[in-house]
């Protein structure tokens, strides 16, 4: 803030109404004294009540105020990763909470945030149960409120990016390249760096998702040099997406570079199930690169660590990477008897019945030892796109 | 409900967020988007409303209010959709 002569003059000439302080020194407190109280009363009902009769807290007086609003959006916000359906029931209470707030209770534009930010809450929850015409649904809803409100245009970005991010999901991807550029044009108006990366971040995946790797890597590259300051995970994020990009791109050293930064940005932020994924797009490179007895070397202990943390999944993915080594290396019979158990553990953890008929036919492929390295990968793929597209069939032929 | 626990201190404190960037928001307005003083006045009176719920997400409280004033201008012109 400058102090100058036309700093003064400025002052001077445009005196704010005094009401208009008033009223925003009387907001700003209320708010600022509801959130200290929201804490407290929300943690304390939430114990106190069974989950599955939240829903007669929702006409609950002390619940009926910004600051349990906020703190109920935090729950939410810090359970999507960890306890989605947690984080479900809470969003699901705060959307009924901010739906019975009387009429005036606050000033029009705070009501239409608090509405807004419990409606998105609630499609970020759909979207980590991975239930996007909900997700969808919901987010449409916290648009609603903002759409003619000019000066929450930030509130309106913020829905909307993770409308964005639900549309990849669901393969809309030119509405979600729109809304990311109109919701990145918003955030640099308003200064908010750490959403425009987000925004980008987000465009990279998407071009990944298209298997536009080296858009997606220019992007990421650009996000990189970027001279405002990036937070740690984010950064590590980065790194880890430049590696996969450059290991399809078969930009080996880079790929390498850049995962290897990754998996010691994750260790040194003490995430070890993010290092461990980095760690095995490490061991895809080797694969990739050809060096399939470093491969196998390094991805066993990775599989390993993915069943320990109960993630069966990663561990199959991890395992056929594995199985793509060991064929390099000739060793069909040891890729047979990897796959016998991977389906064992996909069967026994419930997961796709779809990814265990293809791990099935790979398994017969490899048995009758004419599988090959290409059928390795198409198995791997349809896998992991089983995550986004649940129904797919599999095609033997692919 | 919530007991009130704000003091004079804060009050002032709220005060003179509000002064502090009430001049520059309508200078804007005004010269850069050549509107009316009391619609000037009006628009950024709403961007420091606006900027109460999202303050903890706020990094830099100026550029942040710069940008819902350029939107209102924008959105109420329908530049956006």
């Amino acid at each position: 803030m400058t102090k100058g002569p036309s700093d003064r003059f400025m002052r001077l000439r445009y005196r704010p109404d005094k009401s208009h302080i008033a009223q925003f020194s009387r907001i700003a407190q209320r708010i600022r004294d509801e959130r200290e109280f929201g804490a407290t009363v929300v943690d304390q009902l939430l114990r106190a009540t069974p989950r599955d009769q939240w829903s007669t807290l929702a006409e609950h007086p002390d619940l009926a105020s910004c600051g349990a609003l906020e703190r109920l959006g935090k729950l939410a916000t810090g359970s999507f990763a960890k306890d989605p359906t947690y984080a479900l029931a809470v969003a699901e209470l705060a959307t009924s909470v901010s739906e019975g707030l009387p009429d005036h209770a606050y000033h029009p534009s705070v009501a239409i945030q608090l509405r807004a930010y419990a409606w998105k809450d609630l499609g970020k929850a759909y979207l980590s149960l991975s239930r996007f015409v909900e997700a969808i649904e919901a987010l449409k809803r916290a648009e609603s409120y903002l759409l003619n409100a000019g000066t929450l245009a930030h509130d309106l970005a913020t829905v909307r990016f993770n409308l964005a991010v639900v549309y990849q999901e669901t393969e809309r991807y030119t509405e979600s390249l729109e809304l990311l550029a109109d919701c990145k044009t918003v955030f640099r108006e308003h200064g908010d760096t750490r959403l425009l990366l987000f925004c980008g971040i987000a465009e990279g995946v998407l071009l990944q998702r298209l298997r536009r790797y080296r858009e997606a890597r220019e992007i990421y590259l650009l996000l990189l040099a970027s001279a405002k300051p990036i937070e740690a995970e984010s950064l590590a994020a980065l790194h880890k997406a430049i590696g996969l990009c450059s290991i399809e791109l078969a930009d080996y050293p880079e790929a390498e570079s850049n995962l290897q930064t990754s998996i010691q940005r994750y260790r040194e932020l003490g995430q070890p199930i993010e290092e461990l994924k980095a760690q095995a797009g490490l061991g895809r490179l080797y694969v990739r690169r050809g060096t399939a007895r470093e491969a196998v070397l390094h991805l066993r202990p990775i599989r390993r660590a993915f069943l320990t943390n109960a993630m069966p999944e990663e561990a199959g993915i991890c395992a056929l990477e594995i199985i793509e080594g060991l064929l390099m290396l000739g060793k069909p019979s040891e890729a047979e008897t990897l796959a016998r158990l991977v389906i064992r553990e996909f069967t026994s953890a419930g997961l796709n019945t779809r990814a265990v008929t293809a791990l099935g036919y790979l398994t017969e492929a490899l048995t009758a030892r004419r599988a090959t390295v290409d059928l390795v990968g198409n198995v791997r793929e349809y896998i992991l796109s089983l995550r986004s597209e649940p129904e797919r069939e599999f095609t033997r032929h692919v | 409900m919530a007991q009130p626990i704000t003091t004079n201190r804060d009050e002032q404190q709220f005060e003179a967020i509000y002064e502090l960037h009430f001049p520059a928001l309508m200078e804007m307005a005004v010269v850069r988007f050549s509107l009316s003083e009391s619609d000037a006045r009006q628009l950024a009176h709403d961007a420091l409303i606006a900027s109460i719920h999202s303050a903890p997400r706020i990094v830099d409280m100026r550029s942040w209010l710069v940008g819902a004033v350029i939107s209102g201008v924008t959105r109420s012109r329908g530049s956006h959709s």
